[in-house]
């Protein structure tokens, strides 16, 4: 393609620059990472847990949402309110929150107050005291928020996808069950936090307007004497592979105007050889707005204002997704073309232009969002839960550089193979069940 | 209480702090005004080695009228549809291709306008449904359609993002709401140019390709936002009596056959009028050189004559009315009650108290959620409450909203009356002085951690300039600062009044709630539970309103008696009861 007339030249591509990170380890094993950031009087602290809904025992599915949800509800010396109230007289809030591989407390305000967030997050990841009145309050809140997203088609597919790829293994769960929300007592949450909170499988990341060597003896303040009882957890295992033939599952919503499409299966883990690869694939085939899947369902066809793919990163093996909330008369139609896409990229080569776009698009995203502290963190949190060392961050673009497109090719044949893909689709089913049949066995389920 | 003091104290150091910082962050804005009158805003800030760069236009849903409503959005998607010079492979025959497609669009019209007259007639039902539609329309379609097809043969696919992308810009965007539609993305600091030049091109050159196909895809996108959500067209309706005599009573997105229906006539008048430069204002952060950014402007947006006509000021004022409007509906999804007044717009001089008085009830610490969510007897799970939201409707009119989801059990008309006491407790007592500089040591260390990095910075300066005044960034928190405690309780009795609200109600469809009844009963021990459990039930299925009153009335003078075992059960059973008979009465009302 011929540049247009007039266009300024194209500028070199230049590195991103590695972020100052101080690396340090408490003796109790609790591993520190500061990064310095001047500009604003500000600073955060984050306490990140290795495990999350993937530690949940059998049983009880979605325990650790509700262990974050009442984490802030008291500790032995202080109130919820309390709290909230000292997080806020910081200049901030403190927060809970639990993700498939990471339960994460983390508090933010200025930075002159940076002792008194740590000895926030601290109190809450060591003496989180679970009142019985504060656990009734999570528990009506993860009512009511299950409620709200079981109300909405795009969370059904996304929870019924999960369970699809996933089977028996933890990471079929993404979110508690109206039955273990009534189940969690304070007693259960007060044992599963001593089994889960613990330094040797923690990292505490300071971001902000700080003095490393002060945050790293603040830390020791606020978390030098904190010991682990009993045994940790063990690791997450990996998910069996699904195999078996394409597998489609209906839940039907009655009346409903679209369909909310779900196609897809497992991945890979980050550490894999090909996990670069895999980032310009999912780039190239559904990860921008010029990627194949958006051009061809929304521009081409006008099927769907969203669709999109996306390749999950998570400790044991996350999955590889493309989605669209289409129109249902055109669900058929669509669902064809999702797997004709796959297929495309499965059986043939990018071209170069494809290649080049979605390198420079991934090293750009990357440069930006490494612009701030806040965005620093987010990257070396992301990086520690799967196992990875900061270092990474600095060789992400040059290995991106090396991928070629016979690696992006075979990438593609492991992950969008469509033979024994699971499909899921949120929609009328009397509309669109025997269309949909044309594709492979139809299952239909419960929402 | 040792916990009051140490917030006293530790809340006046924090004061001290935020003073220093708080002014050493003021955003240093240069401003130029171009012969064309397009108004350049120049940000220098050398802490990130790229720039945050858009530009917004002072025109929202505000500025339409029924019968176009949406076309300001249906606007952001085709401005990245192209110019005479990206986006086709042959642009002279692209241009013909438009203008036959225009011919056929006027017959098509006609024949809509026939289809239109049928369905007030009661002869067809839908008119997006194909056989609604007449032999000479589809014919006409089908020619339509092979002319869509040879255009898409000559086009560049999104060549526009395409060209950003590969020099490595990212996070290019476009929102459109009720006052303005912004633009922007992030360039590395050494590809200023080329964001001038693109700009430029499509301001000055746009060509709008693929008119009618996008107007599907918004379609879709009104589909997915309001249709398909439980509560989108209930938001929808509650928005338009709130807001009636306003002009932000039509939805941003737009009615569904308004969009489906908007012309490419309307909306190359629409571009002339607020598309033109003196209607635009381009804002710049991050690390450039000034001199050379004023010089590449002058070359680039310098080239877009100015506009024929000014933009039409809007001249509706509120009415305003004399009763609490009720608005009630019936949704899958929580029990939620919402209290909304009308208010004041941006920068008016009571907006800054407004402002502080919902940060007083909103949040964790907000008072709201310790009298409806904390307590024992806690009538809600989450509450909130919030003045004129950020890019919400507030040029010309503005709203000041409290809300709550009910706990389970709880009604609606419950949830409201709770949350109305706090309201009437702050035009009562005074706010605590500590109360306030908490809020306030809040309310300042949120409008900084705003400015901790470029694109917030370009976002806020984008959203204040459509409003009024991007100085307000500025001066916007000094204002705030200067809020005292007889400020909260005036504005709280000025506006907080019958006179201007709106109420909400909003129950639970019958049928689609789960979980809800075993949510309520894992509270009530377990010894009693199964007996608690099959009398709900028979209360459910109970239909007679006077048996059922009879019997709450014998439950209350029973209350005191009740043995502790089962007290929940039965306050349970209480709140069940009066609930059914609430509902017995309203259908019987209905008949």
């Amino acid at each position: 393609m011929n540049a247009p007339d007039g266009l300024p030249p194209l500028g070199e591509e230049r590195p991103v620059p590695m972020p100052e990170v101080a690396a340090s380890r408490l003796p109790n094993g609790l591993a520190v990472q500061v990064v310095p950031w001047r500009g604003v009087p500000l600073a955060s602290a984050r306490l990140v847990v290795r495990g999350g809904l993937s530690d949940d025992p059998s049983g009880r599915p979605g325990l650790a949402r509700l262990l974050a949800a009442a984490l802030r509800e008291g500790t032995a010396s202080r109130s919820g309110a309390d709290l909230a109230d000292l997080a806020q007289e910081a200049g901030g809030d403190l927060s809970a929150g639990a993700g498939p591989d990471s339960l994460t407390i983390g508090a933010y305000g200025l930075a002159a107050r940076l002792p008194l967030l740590l000895d926030l997050v601290a109190d809450v990841a060591r003496r989180a005291a679970f009142p019985a009145d504060g656990v009734a309050r999570a528990r009506h809140l993860a009512h009511e928020e299950l409620e709200t997203s079981e109300s909405e088609p795009s969370f059904l597919a996304v929870r019924a996808f999960a369970r699809e790829v996933y089977g028996t293994h933890p990471y079929a769960t993404i979110a508690p069950t109206a039955a273990s929300i009534d189940a969690v007592t304070p007693g259960l949450l007060a044992a599963e936090a001593r089994r889960r909170l613990r330094p040797e499988r923690a990292l505490l990341l300071v971001a902000g307007d700080v003095k490393p060597e002060e945050a790293i003896a603040a830390a020791g303040n606020a978390f030098g004497d904190w010991a682990a009882g009993g045994s940790a957890p063990p690791p997450v295992a990996a998910p069996a592979p699904t195999g078996g033939p394409r597998r489609i599952l209906v839940l039907d919503r009655p009346g409903s105007v679209q369909t909310n499409l779900m196609v897809g299966n497992l991945g890979f883990p980050r550490t894999d050889r090909d996990a670069r690869a895999l980032e310009l694939a999912m780039t190239i085939y559904g990860g921008s707005f010029t990627s194949r899947l958006v051009q061809n369902l929304r521009e081409d066809k006008g099927y769907t204002y969203s669709p999109g793919a996306a390749a999950s990163w998570l400790e044991g093996c996350g999955t590889v997704r493309s989605f669209a909330a289409v129109r249902t008369e055109v669900t058929g139609a669509a669902l064809n073309e999702v797997l004709y896409e796959m297929e495309r990229m499965a059986t043939t080569e990018a071209t170069d232009e494809e290649m080049d776009r979605a390198f420079r698009r991934e090293a750009g995203s990357l440069a930006i969002a490494l612009q701030t502290a806040a965005g620093v963190a987010d990257e070396l949190a992301r990086l520690w839960v799967l196992g990875l060392s900061p270092d990474e961050i600095a060789r992400f673009v040059p290995g991106l550089a090396e991928v070629t497109k016979g690696e992006v090719r075979r990438v593609s044949g492991r992950v969008f193979g469509t033979g024994s893909a699971r499909i899921v689709a949120v929609g009328d089913a009397a509309a669109i069940r025997s269309e949909l049949g044309t594709f492979g066995e139809v299952v239909e389920g419960e929402t | 209480m040792t916990i009051r003091r140490q917030i006293l104290v530790a809340a006046a150091a924090t004061a001290l702090l935020l003073g220093g910082p708080a002014a050493a962050q003021e955003v240093k804005g240069e401003e130029h005004v171009l012969p064309n009158g397009m108004k350049l805003l120049l940000v220098h800030r050398p802490d990130e080695p790229s720039v945050s760069a858009g530009w917004v236009a002072k025109v929202g849903s505000a500025n339409e009228r029924v019968g176009m409503t949406g076309i300001s959005h249906l606007f952001e998607h085709m401005m990245f549809k192209g110019t005479k010079t990206l986006g086709s492979k042959d642009p002279k025959r692209d241009l013909e291709i438009i203008e036959e497609q225009e011919t056929l669009r006027g017959e098509m019209r006609a024949e809509e306008s026939k289809m239109r007259a049928a369905w007030r007639r009661g002869e067809v039902d839908d008119l997006m449904k194909p056989e609604n539609k007449t032999a000479r329309y589809k014919e006409l379609e089908a020619k339509f359609d092979a002319l869509v097809k040879e255009q898409r043969d000559l086009l560049v696919k999104n060549e526009f993002d395409r060209i950003y992308t590969k020099n490595g810009a990212s996070g290019m965007n476009a929102f459109t709401s009720y006052d303005m539609t912004a633009y922007f993305i992030t360039v590395p600091k050494n590809k200023l140019e080329l964001w001038f030049w693109m700009e430029s091109d499509r301001l000055k050159d746009p060509v709008f390709r693929e008119f009618y196909a996008e107007r599907d895809v918004v379609y879709e996108e009104r589909r997915l936002r309001v249709e398909s959500t439980p509560t989108g067209k209930l938001d929808e309706a509650f928005d338009s009596i709130f807001w009636h005599s306003t002009p932000y009573t039509w939805p941003v997105i737009g009615y569904a056959s308004d969009v489906a229906n908007i012309t490419k006539q309307q909306a190359d008048d629409y571009f002339a009028t607020y598309y033109a430069p003196n209607n635009l204002t381009a804002v710049l952060v991050g690390d450039f050189d000034k001199a050379e950014a004023l010089k590449l402007a002058t070359e680039y947006f310098g080239r877009i004559p100015r506009g024929k006509t000014p933009p039409p000021e809007v001249t509706t004022l509120p009415t305003k009315w004399e009763y609490d409007l009720r608005f009630e509906g019936e949704a899958d999804t929580n029990p939620t009650a919402e209290i909304r007044w009308r208010t004041v717009p941006f920068q008016h001089k009571d907006s800054y108290a407004l402002s502080i008085l919902a940060e007083l009830l909103n949040g964790r610490t907000g008072r709201l959620y310790k009298s409806m969510v904390l307590p024992a007897d806690a009538v809600a799970t989450q509450a909130y409450a919030v003045h004129n939201g950020f890019v919400g409707p507030a040029k010309y009119a503005g709203s000041f909203v409290i809300g709550a989801e009910a706990k389970e059990g709880q009604l609606p008309p419950e949830v409201a009356a709770k949350a109305l006491a706090e309201i009437e407790r702050l035009k009562k007592e005074p706010v605590p002085a500590d109360e306030l500089r908490k809020v306030k040591n809040n309310v300042a260390a949120n409008s900084f951690r705003r400015l901790s990095s470029n694109f917030p910075i370009l976002l806020q300066l984008m959203v204040n300039e459509a409003y009024g005044d991007w100085t307000e960034i500025n001066s916007g928190p000094k204002k705030l600062e200067a809020v005292t405690a007889e400020d909260v309780a005036r504005v709280a009795k000025t506006y907080l009044v019958k006179e201007n609200q709106a109420t909400a109600l909003v129950s639970r469809k019958a049928g689609s709630a789960p979980s809800a009844d075993d949510a309520a009963l894992a509270e009530v021990p377990e010894q009693v539970r199964p007996m608690i459990k099959q009398a709900l039930q028979q209360l459910a299925a109970e239909k007679d309103a006077a048996k059922l009153k009879e019997g709450l009335a014998q439950m209350e003078t029973q209350a005191a008696q009740v043995p502790p075992q089962m007290k929940k059960g039965f306050e349970l059973l209480v709140t069940k009861a009066r609930e059914r008979l609430a509902e017995l009465e309203k259908a019987g009302d209905k008949k």
